[in-house]
């Protein structure tokens, strides 16, 4: 096995106990915020660590531009999917608080 | 060992379907997003492993389209449902 087939064994380790302990941790956490928290290590941590095996197997042969795509793509929308999740969250706490509103009385005429 | 990574990363999709069948409205979300982003690092790994660039091309398909989903899930979550 050479220097570089180890490297990659090791980056693929790591990114798949990066992803598979997030998605423990989601299912370990209560409430959405705290499960919200565990999008971030997986897709960041694993992603990264796919991309450099990916380039060290092969710098752009075997798809090696579409997977610098994939991570990018990965990458950015992973925060602002968590953003745009939690927002909703609280968008939702915050109607079902309120009560809604009453008709108004009176009519036409 | 691409494959065999695949596979072993595929085992995360277990508590992620767990969140999604037994989690409140919003968890299951956060579970569809998890599941997503696992989905689409196997895909690259199996294409790597299986040694056929236009395998990437679904790890790409399915990352552009779990972002344009996952915005309008929140958008219609946040407001409608």
């Amino acid at each position: 096995m050479s220097a570089s087939q180890i490297v990659i064994a090791v980056l693929l380790g790591l990114a798949d106990l990066a992803l598979i302990l997030s998605a423990v941790g989601v299912l370990a956490m209560r409430g959405v915020y705290d499960k919200l928290h565990y999008l971030a290590p997986g897709g960041i941590v694993g992603t990264a660590a796919i991309l450099a095996a990916v380039l060290i197997q092969g710098p752009f042969a075997q798809g090696g531009v579409k997977v610098i795509l994939v991570a990018l793509l990965l990458l950015t929308s992973n925060p602002v999917l968590t953003y745009a999740a939690a927002r909703a969250a609280k968008a939702r706490e915050i109607r079902a608080e309120k009560p809604p509103p009453l008709p108004r009385a009176g009519g036409d005429g | 060992m691409w494959l065999t990574a695949a596979a072993a990363l595929l085992l995360g999709l277990i508590p992620c379907a767990y969140v999604v069948l037994r989690g409140s409205l919003m968890e299951r979300f956060v579970g569809l997003q998890m599941a997503q982003i696992i989905t689409t690092l196997a895909l690259v790994l199996l294409a790597e492993g299986y040694h056929r660039s236009v395998y990437f091309d679904m790890s790409l398909t399915l990352a552009v389209l779990s972002f344009g989903s996952g915005l309008v899930f929140a958008r219609f979550l946040e407001r409608w449902l």
